[in-house]
C-alpha cells in the first residue's frame, strides 16, 4: 500500500476531505509526514482532537488493517486522483479522499440520472420513482439514488427490473445493510451496479451522513430527479447542491395540497424543470400498452377474453382503482370484476399499488 | 331428617346438590356447611327474613349440610332450596316428589331470577325431576323439551302448592321464533366494497376466520356486524347450546334463532376473553360459540390474550382449570379480525397522509404475524373511498343479505355432505393431508397453483389455506371441482396480500 492511499484512508477515517488533503500538499509534499508530524498540523489542518485520533488510527496500523477488510470483504477502494475514480466528483471542492465500491465493475459514466425524494413518500411518488427507473434502464440511462426507503428504494428496482445498471450511495459502510428492508434490494443493485459509500467499512448510519452523502448523489448525476419531497428535506439539499455543481434539476410535479409535494413543487416555481412525462424527460415517443402481445410478457396467460380485455384496459386507463371502480367505470357486474381482478392478479398481469387498489404490474 | 335438592353450576353444566336440615335445641343459630362460598352462606339470613313473611319463625340450632361436601358451591339460587328443606325440618312441611328447587329469596318471599336455569332444566328432564323455578326463568326453561316445571312467583305460593292447598302454574313450552330478525346492517346498506362483502359470504360459508385491514372509517366494524345476517339461523342443538351459554352467564336473547355476534375491545383482560376467574365463568369466545367474535384494533390486543385464543380456536372449546377443578365451555366461533395498515392508519390512502416512520411500520407489520395469523384464512384489504367514488357508486346497492345468506345455507350443506364421513362440518376444519387427498384438483389447475405459489412465495400451510377457501368457493357456486378462477380469486385472499403493496 503506497503512503498516499495510506494518507488518504487516515485523511478519510476522521471525516476529512480533499480540501484538508489540498491544506496539506500546500505545507508539504512527503504524505507520510501527516502522521510521522501530526503535531504541525495540528490548528491549521486539523482540530487538536482529530489529530489525536488520526495518530491512534495510525499507531493501531488502522490504515493497513482497513486495506485488507476490503480485499477480503470483496470492496473496491478507489483513491482521488486515480484513473478509475469517478470524473463528475472532481467538481466537489470537497469531494471524498477515498470511494469504497461493492458490486459489479461497471464504472459510474455516461448519462446518469439522479433519483431523490422522501422516505415517506405516497403511492404516486413511488410510482413516478420506480416508472423513472424502470424507463431509464431501457433508456441506457444508469440510475443513482441514496439507496434508501421510499422513493429511492422505487427507483433502485425500478431500474433493476428492467435490467438496468444502478448505483446507491450510502451513508453507512458498504457492508452495512440500512435500512434492513433493502436488503434483498441490494443484492439486486450489486448484480450490474454497485453500492458506493465514502464511509469506512462497519460505520453505521448517523443522521449526519446522509446528508453528507448527498453531495456525492447530486455530483454523480448529470441529471436530478427530486420525485416526492417536502420543503425542509435531505433531497431539497441534494438539488441545491446540483444546482451549484451545475447539474440539470428536475421536479415532478404534485398536488398543491399534499404537504409531501410542497418542496418539489417550490423547486419548479423556483426554476426547475417540471417533469410532466417520462417522454418529455427521456425525449421520446410514449409506449403504448401492447394488448395484442401480452401472450409474450405472460407467456402462461390464456387467450384474453373480452371481459378481461375490458378491465385490463379500465385499469391501464386510471391508476390506483378499487374493485368497486373498476366495476362502475367499465360496467361489468361488481361480482364478475372481482374475479377478473383476482385471475388477472393471480397471473401478475396487476398488482396492488395500495390497499386493495390495483394498477397494472410494473414487473411486465 | 328431609332431603330437598337444588344444584350449583359446573361450566354449563347443572350439578345436583342435596340440601339436608337438621334441627336441636338450644339457641338459635343456623350453619351451612359443604363448602359454601359467600353468597351461599349470606342465604341464611335472606332464608330467615323470607321464611318469616310467610309465618315460619326458625328455633333452635339449625345445621344445613349442602351434599356432596367436597364440591364448592356457589350462588344465591340455593336460597329457595334451603327455605324448602328449613319449612320441611320445622314446620312439618312434606315434598312427596323429588324435587329440584333454584331461586334466589327476597326477604319478603319473592323469587328473583337465577343464572343457570336452562342447565337445571336438562338435569330434572335426565333425572325425571320436578322443576320449581323462579316466574321469571319460565320462559328459558318452557324451550327446554319434556320436562316437569313449575314457575314459582314466591315462597307463599310454592309452600301452599306443596302442601296441596294452592295449584302453580305449570311451565309450557316455548316455541322458539323459527325466523331470524332482518340482517342489521343489510349487506346492501354498504356501500361499495364489493371484495370485502365477497369475503365475508366465502367466510360463512366455510366458517373461516377472516381479517380486514384497512383505515379508519372504511366500515371494518359495519362489515364484521354484517357477517351475523348473512349466517345460517342456529339449528335445533346449537340453539340449546347457546341457550345453556346463555343461561349460565345470565344473558337474556333476544331472538334464539339469531346466531350471537360479540366484539371485545383490547383492553379487555384473557380471563374475560377466554373465561375462567375464580368462580370460572364462560368468557367472551364461549358467549360468541356458534356465532361472531369481533376483535377490533388486533394488533393492540396483549400477547398472552392472543396466546390463550389459539387453542380454543384450533378446539372449538375451551379448558378453564382452577385449583378447584376445571369445566369445559364450547367456543366455536367465527372470528373477525379488525387492523389499520400502519400504527397512524392511513398508509397507501388516497386522500389521508400516513405519518408513520418506516420503521414503526415494520414494527406494527411484525406484530400482525405470527401463530395467531395462521388461524385466518382470509385477508381482506378494507380500501376506503375518496368521495367522489363514493359518489360514483352510489345506487350501486350490491345484493341483500337474504340472498346471500340463502348461498351460504346451500354451501354449508354440500360441505356437510361432504366431511360427514370423516366427522366434520365446514372446509375450515379440515386438516392438511386430508384436504390435499380429497380437494379433487385438475392437473391444469395444479400447475396454475404452482406457477403462483412461486410467484408469491407461498409457505406450505399458506397453500392449504388457499385450497380450502378455494374448495369453500367452489362450493358457493355448488361445482365439484376446484377451477383456476377459484383458485385465483382464493389467491387474493392469502396473508400478506394486504401488505404486499407496502413492500415494493
Amino acid at each position: 500500500m503506497d503512503e498516499k492511499l495510506k494518507a488518504f484512508l487516515l485523511l478519510n477515517s476522521i471525516g476529512a476531505d480533499l480540501r484538508a488533503w489540498n491544506k496539506f500538499c500546500a505545507a508539504e509534499t512527503e504524505p507520510s509526514a501527516l502522521w510521522k508530524d501530526t503535531e504541525r498540523f495540528a490548528g491549521t489542518l486539523l482540530t487538536a482532537n482529530a489529530a489525536g485520533r488520526l495518530i491512534e488510527a495510525e499507531k493501531n496500523g488502522w490504515a493497513e488493517k482497513e486495506y485488507d477488510s476490503c480485499s477480503a470483504f470483496g470492496a473496491t477502494l478507489i483513491a482521488y486522483g486515480s484513473d478509475s475514480y469517478p470524473k463528475a466528483l472532481r467538481d466537489l471542492k470537497d469531494a471524498p479522499l477515498v470511494l469504497y465500491f461493492k458490486g459489479s465493475t461497471t464504472a459510474v459514466s455516461g448519462k446518469t440520472v439522479g433519483v431523490v425524494g422522501t422516505r415517506r413518500a405516497t403511492s404516486y411518488g413511488k410510482q413516478v420513482a420506480y416508472n423513472i427507473g424502470n424507463r431509464a434502464a431501457s433508456e441506457n440511462t444508469q440510475v443513482i439514488s441514496g439507496g434508501a426507503a421510499g422513493i429511492d428504494g422505487q427507483a433502485h428496482s425500478g431500474c433493476c427490473n428492467a435490467d438496468g445498471t444502478t448505483f446507491a450511495v450510502l451513508g453507512t459502510g458498504v457492508d452495512v445493510v440500512y435500512p434492513f428492508s433493502n436488503k434483498e434490494l441490494f443484492e439486486r443493485i450489486k448484480e450490474k451496479g454497485a453500492l458506493i459509500s465514502e464511509f469506512p467499512l462497519g460505520t453505521q448510519g448517523e443522521a449526519w451522513h446522509f446528508p453528507k452523502r448527498n453531495r456525492i448523489v447530486a455530483a454523480l448525476s448529470k441529471r436530478i430527479v427530486v420525485a416526492e419531497a417536502p420543503e425542509k428535506s435531505g433531497a431539497i439539499i441534494t438539488a441545491r447542491l446540483g444546482l451549484e455543481l451545475g447539474r440539470e434539476i428536475w421536479a415532478v410535479p404534485g398536488r398543491i395540497t399534499e404537504s409531501t409535494s410542497e418542496g418539489t413543487n417550490k423547486l419548479i416555481f423556483d426554476g426547475a424543470y417540471p417533469l410532466i412525462s417520462l417522454d418529455a424527460f427521456f425525449g421520446r415517443k410514449a409506449v403504448q400498452i401492447d394488448f395484442e402481445n401480452l401472450q409474450e410478457t405472460a407467456p402462461q396467460f390464456p387467450e384474453l377474453n373480452e371481459t378481461q380485455k375490458k378491465i385490463l384496459k379500465t385499469i391501464a386507463g386510471e391508476n390506483d382503482l378499487t374493485v368497486d371502480n373498476i366495476a362502475v367505470i367499465s360496467g361489468i357486474s361488481a361480482g364478475e370484476t372481482l374475479k377478473t381482478v383476482s385471475l388477472l392478479a393471480a397471473f401478475g398481469l396487476i398488482e396492488t399499488s395500495a390497499p386493495g387498489r390495483y394498477v397494472l404490474s410494473r414487473n411486465r | 331428617m328431609n332431603s330437598v335438592a337444588g344444584v350449583t353450576l359446573q361450566g354449563i353444566k347443572a350439578f345436583p346438590v342435596e340440601i339436608e336440615v337438621e334441627t336441636t335445641g338450644g339457641l338459635f343459630m343456623i350453619s351451612v356447611v359443604g363448602l359454601p362460598d359467600t353468597a351461599v352462606r349470606e342465604a341464611r339470613e335472606r332464608v330467615r327474613a323470607a321464611l318469616r313473611s310467610v309465618g315460619i319463625k326458625v328455633k333452635g340450632r339449625v345445621a344445613v349440610n349442602l351434599a356432596p361436601a367436597d364440591i364448592p358451591k356457589e350462588g344465591a339460587l340455593l336460597d329457595l332450596p334451603m327455605a324448602v328443606g328449613i319449612a320441611c325440618s320445622q314446620a312439618g312441611l312434606k315434598v312427596k316428589q323429588p324435587s329440584l328447587f333454584l331461586g334466589e329469596l327476597a326477604l319478603d318471599g319473592r323469587l328473583r331470577a337465577v343464572r343457570g336455569a336452562v342447565p337445571a332444566a336438562f338435569l330434572a328432564k335426565e333425572k325425571n325431576l320436578v322443576l320449581y323455578v323462579p316466574a321469571d326463568n319460565a320462559e328459558e326453561v318452557g324451550l327446554v323439551e319434556g320436562v316437569t316445571a313449575y314457575a314459582v312467583p314466591d315462597l307463599k305460593s310454592l309452600l301452599g302448592h306443596l302442601r296441596g292447598e294452592s295449584e302453580l302454574g305449570r311451565i309450557g313450552r316455548t316455541m322458539p321464533a323459527d325466523s331470524v330478525p332482518p340482517a342489521d346492517p343489510d349487506l346492501s346498506d354498504i356501500k361499495g366494497q364489493t371484495v370485502a362483502k365477497r369475503a365475508l359470504e366465502i367466510a360463512a360459508a366455510g366458517h373461516h376466520n377472516i381479517l380486514f385491514v384497512g383505515a379508519p372509517g372504511s366500515g371494518k366494524t359495519m362489515l364484521a356486524k354484517a357477517l351475523q345476517g348473512i349466517l345460517p339461523p342456529l339449528s335445533n342443538t346449537e340453539m340449546m347450546e347457546v341457550l345453556q351459554l346463555t343461561s349460565t352467564a345470565g344473558i337474556q336473547m333476544q331472538n334464539l334463532r339469531q346466531r350471537p355476534f360479540r366484539s371485545v375491545h383490547h383492553t379487555a383482560s384473557a380471563v374475560a376473553i377466554c373465561g375462567g376467574g375464580a368462580n370460572m365463568r364462560p368468557g367472551e369466545i364461549s358467549l360468541a360459540s356458534r356465532g361472531v367474535l369481533f376483535f377490533d384494533e388486533f394488533p393492540e390486543f396483549s400477547r398472552d390474550v392472543l396466546e390463550a385464543l389459539r387453542q380454543p380456536l384450533e378446539d372449538g372449546y375451551m379448558t378453564v382449570s382452577r385449583a378447584a377443578g376445571s369445566v369445559v365451555y364450547p367456543a366455536k366461533v367465527l372470528m373477525v379480525a379488525a387492523c389499520n395498515p400502519c400504527p397512524c392508519g392511513y398508509a397507501g390512502d388516497p386522500v389521508e397522509h400516513c405519518t408513520c416512520t418506516p420503521s414503526a411500520i415494520a414494527r406494527y407489520n411484525r406484530k400482525l404475524s405470527g401463530p395467531i395469523l395462521d388461524r385466518i384464512d382470509l385477508h381482506v384489504s378494507v380500501p376506503r373511498l375518496t368521495p367522489e367514488e363514493l359518489v360514483a357508486i352510489e345506487g350501486k346497492c350490491g345484493e341483500t343479505s337474504a340472498e346471500v345468506r340463502k348461498r351460504v345455507t346451500a354451501a354449508r350443506k354440500i360441505q356437510a355432505e361432504r366431511w360427514e364421513q370423516f366427522g366434520f362440518q365446514c372446509n375450515s376444519e379440515i386438516p392438511e393431508r386430508l384436504l390435499r387427498r380429497s380437494a379433487n384438483i385438475k392437473p391444469e389447475v395444479k400447475d396454475f397453483l404452482l406457477a403462483a405459489v412461486n410467484r408469491v412465495r407461498l409457505s406450505g400451510r399458506g397453500i392449504s389455506r388457499v385450497l380450502r377457501v378455494a374448495r369453500t368457493i367452489a362450493d358457493i357456486e355448488a361445482s365439484p371441482r376446484i377451477e383456476i378462477q377459484h383458485v385465483s380469486e382464493a389467491l387474493s385472499y392469502r396473508e400478506g396480500e394486504v401488505l404486499s403493496w407496502m413492500k415494493n
